[in-house]
């Protein structure tokens, strides 16, 4: 199964990991021409008291590389229910479809702790490990979302009915915005713990999406 | 099945947060309170607001006043505007004074819970408190209190100034600071008159005074008064150095440190919790003016500035739920919220509002 | 090998079919005619598990197909309408893929078909012609080799040549190891050639289960010229008929005589009749009428 999925994404995943460690490099090296430009000092204190995180271009990123993620995993799926054949194979369909989420959510994770990796490397040359800790705990629920959205996204495209995908697309916007509701740096502090709950139990989301169509629901 | 029961919690979990949004966004307004200030000439709040008819000038006795009375009764506040119209006395409350004076001894201070409860990044620029020049500087390093010791890191290097380090760790270990710091608060701003340093409370909560003076550390112990332990530190550098800081403790007290011997005067007033309450002091020579205002309260507290003792008190009547919130508030006993003015935490709130 | 027992399935209100019976017996072919939307791929559907029919159960190798062990269909071929397949992938990949699934898996059977499609083996499924994948599907089913096939309108979008082509590959592979095949089509062209058993399907029914021998058999294709005003429409036994010029053309199972005993009883006037074997396309048209 994961040999289909990554003939099926290998493209996407090259393209997403040159344009996310791309973008993370960008920042990187914009903090450093900041730095030789306004000096060190002067980005250590709009970092202190002006809740300046100096990567907000990445603010969105991974949420667009999740929703494109599940999109280019799973579209090809749909056309034609090419689903079927996944589900006719020889063992259980919802450990195919397991897989084939697993696939996807690990390749994501790995890309986003990649970046985030990266960006630890990239400020630790700046700033203190407290201003850097302070910029990750920021970024960190966005990378949730990402991971939140593949999940989200898969059991959109799963879903049989259409009726009922656009009462989960109104919902997952729902869901969604929960990781963007405030811009304050560290503000997701104390949900981090729920928001990895919740991202580990949504991949038994799609699921459910597949269990309707194996009932043919349509 | 797993995947049903989180499709089912996410529903409810979504539908309660909409609808709380929905019904609050369609109902609450806010209503800017009067303008309030204690005036010592007639031993009452004097309150000034501006609606629709126009400038209302008032007491809580309900008595009404012009413009130009109204500033006569707070001659402190308005001190400037009595000069323009040469109308300021040459003494108040027995005091003789003069702009100068007057202006030298006024303050306003604000704390809100926003602020207290922000996450903030725990590196400290320390300045230099006797530079002997006029405006203050922002150091190039900050300092960071560890486990073990205290640290200061230089901002253009990113590396510890293991030195000067060196020098101020000598001293923490001289007066006994047991690592690390519990609290360390300070205004670390270069748009203030004069610099105070920090106040630092240790592991076992003994407060203590930081400053740099001449490039030398400056640490003081002080003294805390009997079972007080200080939660909430708010360095105060006013212009007038006869306060060193706001404190707060775990019983929700409120203490004035004095800069002039580090000793404390308890605020006489009830319970205040910085981090759930707002705090405005508009003080001068005579009288403070504390005005604090928590979700559903709104209280002004006349301080003699000598002694600290309540003059008088004026809670702010509550508006009374109109029939739409009422029944709001009965159909979604349930409520639930992600963002609070009292912090800016995303995280879930719940309110259990049964009528 | 494959029994469906009293299928009924609603879409909404609208009926599809009603208390559908049929098995398939080891060896046998089974067609499963009928018009676009008569309910061919829905009965596919139910039988290869992707859809639970208001009522009825359907059976292979025994088991129930809900909650069926899903090894079990590793000995189950499964051609889905349109032969789609993994078009992202190339020939080579997909043989690849499928063959960690499959025990029994022959991949010489799957690259001989190949050999003659003339593509490259780096070549994308989804860059070739219908037939050409087809005959990639076929090749797959084959290297499975499963016990039972079941095929979804496979000559849909094939050329003629194509469609024979597949036909004779099939029929040399099912009847070289008694295989048992279960599929629909909607063109009945070459059919005969290739399934044992037929069942003809209309909206909403069942017009008619019997093997195929037995349909071309009995069923006959009359001709007659009415000399009065009289109306062949709604008499039982006789299908379709459809008058031009006062000339008459209508399918019966009846033999000669006992259809002019029928027409007489009915006080039906009437010359020239003739009667003629058909083949199966023209039975079908015959039975489930032209529109």
């Amino acid at each position: 199964m994961f040999y289909k999925e990554w003939i099926k994404t290998r493209w996407f995943y090259l393209v997403c990991i040159l344009v996310t460690f791309s973008l993370c490099g960008y920042e990187i090296l914009n903090i450093n021409r900041l730095v030789s430009l306004k000096g060190a000092s002067h980005l250590w204190e709009v970092a202190m008291f002006r809740d300046a995180i100096f990567i907000d271009l990445l603010h969105y990123v991974p949420l667009l590389v999740g929703i494109v993620a599940a999109v280019v995993q799973f579209v090809p799926e749909l056309v034609q229910k090419r689903l079927k054949l996944t589900m006719h194979l020889p063992q259980g369909y919802v450990r195919s479809l397991s897989e084939m989420l697993a696939f996807g959510f690990v390749a994501l994770l790995a890309i986003f702790c990649g970046n985030l990796v990266m960006l630890i490397v990239g400020l630790n040359s700046v700033f203190a490990g407290e201003i850097v800790s302070h910029i990750i705990l920021t970024a960190v629920p966005w990378y949730m979302a990402g991971l939140f959205a593949y999940e989200l996204v898969a059991w959109i495209c799963l879903e049989p009915v259409w009726r009922r995908r656009i009462l989960d697309i109104l919902i997952a916007v729902a869901c969604l915005r929960v990781f963007y509701m405030s811009p304050l740096p560290e503000a997701y502090n104390s949900m981090l713990p729920w928001l990895g709950v919740v991202v580990v139990i949504g991949l038994a989301l799609p699921l459910t999406s597949v269990v309707r169509f194996k009932e043919g629901r349509e | 099945m797993v995947g049903r029961i989180f499709f089912v919690l996410t529903c409810v979990f979504l539908a309660v947060w909409i609808l709380t949004w929905v019904f609050h966004f369609s109902t609450d307004k806010s209503e800017k309170p009067p303008f309030t200030l204690y005036s010592s000439a007639i031993d009452d709040f004097a309150m000034f607001k501006n609606d629709e008819d126009g400038k209302h000038f008032s007491d809580c006795k309900s008595n009404e006043y012009t413009e130009a009375q109204f500033h006569g009764l707070l001659p402190q506040f308005y001190c400037r505007q009595l000069i323009m119209d040469n109308r300021l006395p040459d003494t108040i409350n027995g005091v003789p004074v003069d702009a100068k004076f007057i202006q030298n001894e006024n303050f306003s201070f604000k704390i809100a819970p926003s602020v207290v409860n922000k996450h903030e990044i725990p590196l400290y620029p320390l300045m230099e408190s006797m530079s002997g020049r006029v405006d203050l500087e922002m150091p190039d390093d900050v300092f960071c209190i560890t486990d073990n010791g205290i640290e200061f890191v230089d901002m253009k290097t990113n590396s510890v100034n293991k030195e000067k380090s060196d020098l101020f760790m000598q001293v923490f270990v001289q007066k006994n600071f047991a690592f690390p710091a519990h609290i360390v608060s300070g205004n670390p701003s270069v748009k203030k008159e004069y610099d105070n340093g920090y106040l630092l409370t240790d592991s076992n909560d003994k407060l203590y005074h930081l400053k740099m003076m001449r490039g030398r550390p400056y640490l003081r112990y002080i003294d805390l008064p009997d079972g007080m332990i200080p939660k909430h530190i708010f360095v105060t550098e006013f212009r007038n150095h006869k306060s060193l800081a706001f404190v707060s403790d775990t019983e929700n007290s409120f203490w004035m440190l004095s800069a002039k011997n580090y000793s404390f005067t308890q605020v006489e007033l009830p319970a205040f919790n910085p981090e759930a309450e707002s705090m405005t002091i508009i003080g001068n020579f005579h009288d403070w003016t504390i005005s604090i205002s928590s979700k559903d309260a709104l209280c002004y507290y006349a301080i003699a500035a000598d002694g600290l003792r309540c003059l008088k008190t004026y809670e702010v009547p509550d508006a009374e739920p109109t029939t739409i919130q009422r029944v709001g508030n009965y159909i979604l006993f349930v409520q639930l919220r992600l963002l609070s003015s009292l912090d800016g935490d995303v995280k879930p709130r719940v309110a259990f509002l049964g009528e | 090998m494959i029994d469906c027992i009293n299928l009924t399935h609603y879409y909404g209100k609208r009926c599809i079919y009603e208390n559908l019976s049929f098995s398939v017996p080891r060896g046998r072919i089974l067609g499963l005619l009928g018009k676009n939307g008569t309910g061919k791929t829905t009965t596919i559907n139910i039988l290869s598990g992707f859809l639970k029919p208001r009522s009825g159960e359907c059976r292979i190798f025994g088991q129930n197909i809900i909650g069926m062990n899903p090894e079990l269909r590793r000995d189950i071929g499964l051609l889905i309408e349109g032969h789609v397949q993994y078009s992202f992938m190339t020939i080579r990949q997909i043989e690849r893929f499928y063959a960690r699934f499959y025990p029994k898996w022959d991949k010489n059977v799957y690259y001989d078909l190949m050999s003659m499609l003339k593509v490259a083996p780096n070549q994308r499924i989804s860059r070739m012609s219908c037939g050409q994948r087809s005959q990639v599907a076929l090749g797959l089913l084959m290297a499975q080799n499963p016990q039972v096939l079941i095929l979804d309108d496979f000559s849909l979008g094939l050329d003629p040549g194509y469609r024979r082509l597949f036909i004779d590959y099939l029929r040399d592979f099912v009847k070289s190891s008694e295989r048992t095949v279960f599929l629909t089509s909607h063109i009945i062209q070459d059919m005969e050639k290739l399934i044992d058993d037929c069942i003809i399907m209309d909206y909403g029914k069942i017009l008619l289960q019997m093997p195929v021998n037995e349909l071309l058999e009995k069923y006959r294709q009359y001709n007659l010229k009415l000399t009065d005003n009289s109306d062949l429409s709604g008499i039982e036994d006789i299908f379709h008929p459809m008058a031009m010029h006062g000339n008459v053309e209508f399918g019966s199972f009846l033999e000669m005589d006992k259809l002019q005993s029928l027409l007489q009883s009915k006080g039906i006037k009437y010359e020239n009749l003739t009667s003629q074997k058909v083949n199966l396309e023209d039975a079908f048209i015959g039975l489930t009428g032209k529109y």
